[in-house]
């Protein structure tokens, strides 16, 4: 059950930090490289794409270290290999990004990697 | 407007790997050196991150640092890069644990034929993901 409780925090951890990808590049996109010519600081306190990624991450980061007092690190780390595939899907349905053939197959290789390390150790 | 070049970018994405490294590397002492291991979980592990001991806030202090400016350089490397490109690529960094977990005497883990096996599908992987971001750019 205790195991169960640090696997289900791993589970929401990589769904937020996933999320918290595609708020960065949000932030990326509109604050960086945006044309506004406010400081830097005052567009990020106002965009809601930057107050979405401090939650994401910071409740992500949250889990993951609550996931991490049950889980070895050697065991986690490479878990959160999933959030790889989830990133990409929701770059490709939220922002729209092209995800080719060759690129899914580097992710899943990526996957594949970390889940052998996982299987490792 | 902040205009990065492609290959600052580079050097960005470079640099926010070895922070989050760095990062995760602080994260795991810390947590070694208190006793969440010895509660139940969930509520009771919540309360030993309050109380930890000193040295292990110092290393989480050192982990957010790092965490902090990896962020900084990582949103302004993704100017210029697909996130489906740049995050996948981030895996990178388990090599580098790897490497520092097996290397570094006080993380002392074992060196394994099938942990290899995994770094070097890792690597293929991200080359096949770095070599489709740099198609889609020409």
């Amino acid at each position: 059950v205790e195991d169960g409780f640090a696997y289900l925090a791993l589970g929401v951890a990589i769904v937020l930090l996933s999320a918290g990808q595609i708020a960065q590049k949000v932030v990326a996109r509109q604050i960086f490289a945006s044309d506004d010519t406010r400081s830097l600081l005052r567009r990020a306190i106002t965009s809601a794409a930057a107050w979405m990624t401090v939650f994401f991450l910071g409740c992500g980061t949250l889990f993951w270290l609550l996931a991490l007092t049950r889980i070895e690190v050697s065991a986690a780390y490479p878990i959160l290999g999933l959030s790889f595939v989830l990133t990409t899907l929701f770059a490709k349905l939220i922002l729209g990004e092209t995800v080719s053939a060759y690129r899914w197959f580097g992710v899943a290789l990526i996957t594949l990697g970390a889940t052998l390390m996982a299987a490792a150790s | 407007v902040i205009r990065v070049s492609r290959r600052a970018a580079a050097q960005l994405f470079a640099a926010s790997v070895v922070l989050t490294t760095v990062a995760q590397l602080a994260f795991k002492v810390a947590m070694q050196q208190t006793n969440a291991l010895a509660g139940d979980g969930g509520l009771d592990a919540l309360a030993s991150l309050i109380s930890l001991p000193g040295p292990a806030v110092t290393l989480l202090a050192i982990g957010l640092l790092c965490y902090g400016l990896s962020m900084l350089a990582w949103i302004a490397a993704l100017t210029r890069f697909d996130v489906s490109v740049a995050y996948p690529a981030l895996s990178i960094s388990y090599v580098l644990v790897y490497i520092a977990a097996v290397y570094l005497p006080w993380l002392h883990e074992t060196a394994s034929l099938m942990k290899l096996m995994g770094i070097v599908t890792i690597v293929a992987g991200v080359s096949l993901v770095a070599v489709s971001g740099d198609r889609s750019k020409k």
